[in-house]
């Protein structure tokens, strides 16, 4: 089953459904789901101008969720405060209570270059991690 | 993880009380302390079917402490947690605090300038104007040209809008007085600000960001009320404005999640439990809830900054085009509108010190407050209402009924009604910047394509709101404000 994410409708907000077979992978597409929300496009098609760069990643999460957000606000700080932009990620390990990713992209060479809308935070709101057998479902509400 | 289930439907619960207000009674969900009261007319009775609102309304009031009832404003639109356009008061000696009735962009809200120039003198410089604002104040993903020192960082953690005037120029002395709390908050603790927070607010201090926010050019289309109008100073119509509305940026987004972090772990030492994660809270006094109110008020402060330095930027570039000196651009108010105050209100016939959370409201105090600039004490506190892109702003007067019944508090806006995506898709095909341009509104953005989710088809209509809250006796409608030109994110 290959993976995706698609944006879904919330008043205010954005929302995201995530989904791969393994956690790992539902992880992986929830992150480029946040970046698409910046972008305004796919980040994995985006073409951006700025160097490219590798980024480590190490969080925490006594629980799935919150293993979820700490992943993603990793990711969004590192936007906020350098202009990275995560295009893919190989996450080896992806189970509470720790994450630990090699996180590849690029930095924003411009502002312009990010289409989208800013996001704020990753809420708790409605957040939903679904461990399956075969796959694993993830819903998530950004604040914009 | 839960989501705010619905018992059962609120629409044969709710009680209609007048043309204005609906009571949820405490009966519709086990845990509700206190009623739910919602402001809305049978316009915006109907968009509230649309959305968990009324919910997040039920939710909000099984909030241990709260007292008299949960409040929602004619705009309100479904939150996460906490409705956008909520505002509940907890007792401070044991009840609690709640990051989520604050929202992750801690102190956003609106600043109101105002301009000795009329509509017909800035058109033939408008273009320029705003292209000089777009380069000066950025949005979207836009940073600062120049970065805050750390000194300064700490400085405007401490001192908000005081520390722009006083220390970094960005300024009139005048300015500060006509700013909610005086543009500082003097309970802010900044070494409780994260190395974090500060790294995501240093490169966005004097920018937009995306999203609602947006610096506006406008006009005054309609006097409503002489009086407080010209108190104001906004009481000539085609007299031109600036209305700014932003927040606290990464960094007050940043505080919000290291608490609302934080107060997940320490909830169950208090036994408290919430039916909404995002309702994360703890007592006022424990020294988590203390620690929350210092480092949001370091946040608040960051955000009056904000303001502050995009105001300095419209001041300059209004003074260089139009020749203008500096002091005749002048602060008409600048108010919060996600914000938690400590007040002390009258419950009961009892007067008790409140922790009042405004989410997605503001603060509207009546005449005589002593918390009001001098100038306008004998009128009231300007409450800024911005409406969608498109349309209508408004500024509007606390009234007393807002003291007796929503703990000084009113609106903050229009309130969306649709989500991005179902904008996107009414409006396919459509150019709003042509359909703006064709109103005579320019607009700056970097993101044309994202003009849809702004539309106004997206928002209720501000007009409607404020006559809700006229109607309701909690805020008078001085001044109608039309847009000329926006810069959005």
């Amino acid at each position: 089953m290959a993976g995706g994410y698609r944006l879904l409708d919330h008043t205010a907000d954005i929302a995201l459904a995530a989904w791969d077979a393994t956690p790992a992978g539902a992880f992986t597409q929830a992150a480029l789901g946040m970046f698409a929300i910046i972008l305004g496009t796919d980040p994995a098609a985006w073409q951006g101008r700025g160097e490219s760069a590798g980024l480590d990643v190490a969080v925490q999460g006594r629980s799935w969720e919150s293993l979820l957000v700490a992943w993603l606000e990793e990711l969004l700080y590192h936007f906020d405060a350098e202009g990275f932009v995560a295009q893919e990620a190989a996450i080896d390990t992806c189970a509470p209570p720790e994450l630990h990713a090699r996180v590849r992209g690029r930095y924003l060479a411009d502002p312009s270059e990010a289409g989208g809308v800013m996001v704020k935070a990753v809420t708790y709101h409605d957040l939903r991690v679904e461990l399956g057998a075969d796959e694993t479902r993830i819903h998530v509400v950004f604040d914009i | 993880m839960s989501t705010a289930t619905k018992t059962r439907d609120w629409r044969s619960t709710l009680q209609r009380l007048d043309a204005v207000r609906w009571e949820l009674p405490k009966t519709y969900k086990p845990d509700m302390r206190v009623p739910g009261l919602i402001y809305a007319d049978d316009a915006l009775m109907e968009v509230l079917a649309n959305d968990d609102s009324v919910e997040q309304v039920a939710n909000v009031a099984t909030l241990p402490g709260i007292v008299g009832r949960a409040l929602a404003m004619p705009d309100i639109h479904q939150g996460y947690g906490f409705p956008i356009g909520g505002v509940a008061a907890t007792r401070v000696e044991d009840g609690v605090i709640s990051p989520g009735g604050v929202g992750f962009d801690i102190n956003c809200g609106v600043r109101l300038l105002r301009t000795p120039l009329l509509e017909h003198e800035v058109r033939p410089r408008l273009e320029r104007l705003m292209q000089q604002l777009s380069r000066d104040i950025p949005a979207g993903a836009g940073r600062n040209a120049t970065p805050l020192s750390t000194q300064d960082v700490e400085g405007v953690l401490q001192q908000g809008a005081v520390w722009m005037v006083e220390r970094m120029g960005r300024g009139l002395p005048a300015d500060l007085e006509m700013i909610e709390s005086g543009g500082c908050l003097t309970s802010a603790r900044p070494e409780l600000v994260s190395v974090r927070a500060r790294n995501r607010g240093l490169p966005q201090i004097g920018t937009l960001g995306s999203g609602n926010h947006f610096a506006e050019v406008q006009a005054v289309a309609e006097v409503l009320d002489p009086v407080a109008a010209r108190a104001f100073g906004i009481a000539t119509v085609g007299q031109v404005c600036v209305m700014i509305h932003t927040g606290s940026r990464g960094l007050g987004h940043q505080v919000c999640q290291d608490f609302l972090d934080r107060m997940q772990d320490a909830m169950a030492r208090y036994g408290i439990t919430v039916p909404d994660p995002q309702l994360a809270c703890v007592p006022v006094r424990s020294p988590v809830g203390q620690e929350y109110l210092g480092a949001m008020a370091a946040a608040a402060n960051f955000a009056w900054a904000n303001r502050q330095s995009i105001a300095h930027a419209v001041r300059r570039a209004l003074t260089t085009i139009f020749g203008l000196p500096p002091e005749s651009i002048a602060v008409v108010y600048d108010v919060s509108h996600n914000m938690a105050k400590i007040e002390r209100h009258r419950v009961g016939g009892v007067e008790r010190e409140l922790c009042v959370h405004r989410k997605g409201a503001t603060r509207a105090f009546p005449a005589g407050h002593p918390e009001i600039p001098a100038a306008y004490r004998d009128v009231g506190q300007p409450v800024l209402v911005p409406g969608d892109m498109g349309r209508s702003s408004y500024v509007c007067v606390g009234e007393p009924g807002a003291m007796q019944e929503t703990f000084g508090s009113s609106c903050h806006g229009a309130g969306r009604v649709l989500s991005r995506n179902a904008a996107k898709r009414l409006l396919a095909g459509v150019s709003i910047a042509a359909r703006l341009a064709e109103a005579g509104i320019i607009v700056k953005t970097p993101n044309r394509a994202a003009l849809a989710e702004e539309a106004s088809e997206a928002y209720k209509d501000a007009g409607h709101v404020v006559g809700t809250l006229q109607t309701a006796g909690l805020a008078r409608t001085v001044v109608r404000l039309r847009p000329l030109g926006v810069i959005k994110g």
